[in-house]
C-alpha cells in the first residue's frame, strides 16, 4: 500500500504549544512517527547563570505557564537547603496549599483540552468553568492567576486571614461537588468510553524503560508519588492516598487525574483546617554558600527535578531542570505507532504535554 | 531487592578501582564519583542487581577546565553518578540501549555541551534551531565568561 506522510505542527489546532510530528500512514494506520521539539526553547538554564538567585526565582516561574509555582518551590527548596535556612511552618503550609491548588487547576485544564480535542465540547466547557473556582482562589491568595510570585527564598510573601480561610473552604467544598458530577457525566458517556478505553496503552515495562513519571506512570500500575515516597514540605503531616490504576490507557489516565483532583481538594481543606500561626518567611542572604543540591518535587505531571550548583556568589553556577513532560515526550513516537489515525488526538492529549516545560 | 546502604557497599566492592569517592549532598542525595570509562558498566550493574531503574535525567556542566556529567537515579533514595571528561573531545559510552529513556537526555547534553555519546543511534536535533551550526554549544564557557566568573 502506498504511504502518505502527514505533518502535524509546529502550528496545529490539536496542539496548544508548538511541537511537530511527522506521521507516516498506510491507509488509516499510522506506521511511523517522528518527533521534533525545541520551538519554544528559551535557553532558561543558560540565562539563569547570568541572574542572581532572587531574579532566578522569577525566571523559573516562567518555565511553565501552568505549573509555575512548583518550579519556584523546587528551586527555593534547593537554595534554602544550600543556605541552611528553615522555612517557618506557616510558610510551608501556604506554599504547599498553592502547589495543590495548582494541581487541581492543571488537571482540570488538561481534562478540558482532552475533551475539546476529542470533540466533546460539553466537558470542555464544564471543566474550564469549574477551573475558574480554583483560579479565583489562586488570585485571592497571590494576586495572580498564572504567575503567582508567591515564593521567595526563605518562605512565601503571601498570607491569608481567617475570613479568607472561611470563604476558601466553602469554595473548595463547592468545587468538590462539581468534580463529582463531572466524573459522573464522563462515567455515563458511552462515546467517551469508546474513544479512550484501550487507546494509547503503555505497559509497566515501557514506563520503566522510558523512566516515565507522574499520573501516566501511576495509570500503568507504577505506584510512585514523591509526596509520599520522599516527603518534602509538609506532606508528611497530611493524610492522602496515592491513586494507582492498572489499565494504562487514556481512560485510566482520565479517571486517575479526576481522582487526584479530589485528593488535592482534600489536601487543601486539611491545610486550611490546620494552618498554624506565625511568620511566613525568614530573611535570606543574597550570596549562597558553595555547594550543590538535587531537588525533586511532585509537580502536577510528575517528578520535577532541579540540580543547583553554587560557587559562593549571588549567581548560580549551574541550574539543570528536568520537567516531567520531557519523559512523556520520549515515548510518544512509540505510542503513535500501529494505531488508527483517529486515535492520535486522544493519545497526544492524553499524556498531558507541556512543551514550554520540556523545551525550557 | 537490596537496601540502599548495601547497594552502595556492593558497588564499592565490585568497582573498587572505578569509584573515586562517595559523598552525600543536602536533602539526602548520594553522589558516587566514578572514572568515565566505568560509568556504563556501573549502570549495567545497577540495572541488573538493584531497584535503581529510574533515571531522572543527565546533567552536563562546563566548570571551565572540564566537562562534568551526572547520571541521576531515583528509587526512594537519590543516587547520582558523577564523572569528568576533558574539554577537548569529551566522549563517553552511550547508555541509551540499556535505558531507552536516556536517549533524549544524551541528545540534550550533546547539543548543550558537545559531549559525544559513542554508540548512540539517534542524532537528529532535539532542542537547537534548524539553522544551528552544530559547533557552538550554548552551555560551554568561553574565555570572557570564565573571566567574569573569576571576578565574582
Amino acid at each position: 500500500m502506498s504511504r502518505i506522510r502527514i505533518p502535524i505542527g509546529p502550528q496545529h489546532p490539536l496542539l496548544k504549544e508548538p511541537l511537530s510530528f511527522l506521521l507516516t500512514l498506510e491507509g488509516e494506520q499510522v506506521v511511523q512517527s517522528d518527533l521534533r521539539i525545541g520551538y519554544v526553547h528559551r535557553g532558561i538554564e543558560r540565562l539563569s547563570q547570568t541572574r542572581s538567585y532572587i531574579q532566578n526565582v522569577h525566571l523559573f516561574e516562567r518555565v511553565c505557564g501552568i505549573c509555575s509555582h512548583v518550579h519556584t518551590t523546587t528551586f527555593c527548596m534547593g537554595v534554602e537547603a544550600l543556605s541552611g535556612l528553615s522555612v517557618p511552618l506557616r510558610g510551608l503550609y501556604l506554599r504547599t496549599f498553592l502547589c495543590e491548588l495548582e494541581r487541581i487547576h492543571s488537571h482540570l485544564l488538561w481534562l478540558g483540552v482532552l475533551s475539546k480535542n476529542m470533540g466533546f465540547d460539553t466537558i470542555f466547557m464544564y471543566a474550564w468553568r469549574d477551573r475558574e473556582v480554583v483560579m479565583d482562589l489562586m488570585e485571592e491568595l497571590s494576586g495572580g492567576r498564572v504567575s503567582h510570585a508567591a515564593n521567595v527564598i526563605g518562605g512565601v510573601r503571601v498570607d491569608i486571614n481567617d475570613a479568607q480561610r472561611l470563604t476558601m473552604t466553602q469554595n473548595l467544598n463547592t468545587l468538590s461537588k462539581k468534580i463529582t458530577s463531572l466524573r459522573n457525566i464522563i462515567d455515563h458517556e458511552q462515546s467517551f468510553h469508546a474513544r479512550t478505553r484501550g487507546v494509547g496503552i503503555l505497559t509497566e515495562e515501557q514506563i520503566r524503560q522510558y523512566c516515565i513519571v507522574g499520573p501516566i506512570a501511576r495509570a500503568s500500575n507504577i505506584d510512585v508519588d514523591l509526596r509520599r515516597d520522599v516527603p518534602y514540605g509538609i506532606y508528611d503531616k497530611l493524610t492522602f492516598s496515592v491513586i494507582a490504576r492498572s489499565e494504562g490507557d487514556v481512560w485510566s489516565r482520565t479517571m486517575l487525574r479526576i481522582q487526584e483532583t479530589q485528593e488535592s481538594i482534600n489536601l487543601c481543606l486539611q491545610i486550611l483546617d490546620s494552618l498554624p500561626p506565625g511568620p511566613v518567611a525568614v530573611p535570606a542572604k543574597r550570596r549562597v554558600p558553595p555547594g550543590e543540591v538535587i531537588c525533586r518535587t511532585e509537580a502536577p505531571r510528575g517528578e520535577l527535578f532541579y540540580y543547583i550548583r553554587s560557587d559562593g556568589s549571588d549567581h548560580p553556577a549551574r541550574v539543570k531542570i528536568r520537567t516531567p513532560s520531557l519523559t512523556a515526550l520520549a515515548i510518544l513516537p512509540d505510542q503513535l505507532k500501529s494505531i488508527n489515525m483517529a486515535d492520535v488526538s486522544a493519545i497526544v492529549s492524553g499524556v498531558d504535554l507541556c512543551i514550554a516545560c520540556a523545551d525550557r | 531487592m537490596m537496601a540502599f546502604e548495601s547497594v552502595i557497599e556492593e558497588l564499592k566492592s565490585h568497582f573498587s578501582e572505578a569509584i573515586i569517592d562517595v559523598r552525600v549532598l543536602p536533602l539526602q542525595e548520594t553522589i558516587i564519583e566514578a572514572v568515565s570509562g566505568e560509568v556504563r558498566p556501573i549502570i549495567a550493574w545497577l540495572l541488573a542487581n538493584s531497584d535503581f531503574y529510574h533515571l531522572s535525567t543527565l546533567t552536563g556542566l562546563d566548570n571551565g577546565s572540564q566537562i562534568e556529567i551526572y547520571y541521576h537515579f531515583l528509587n526512594i533514595n537519590g543516587l547520582s553518578l558523577h564523572t569528568e571528561l576533558p574539554r577537548n573531545h569529551p566522549t563517553i559510552d552511550s547508555i541509551a540501549d540499556l535505558i531507552p529513556g536516556a536517549s533524549f537526555y544524551e541528545r540534550e547534553v550533546y547539543e548543550m555541551l558537545g559531549v559525544q555519546f559513542s554508540g548512540s543511534t539517534k542524532k537528529q536535533k532535539l532542542l537547537m534551531a534548524d539553522d544551528w551550526d552544530g559547533v557552538s554549544f550554548p552551555l560551554r564557557k568561553n574565555d570572557e565568561e570564565k573571566k567574569i566568573q573569576e571576578d565574582r
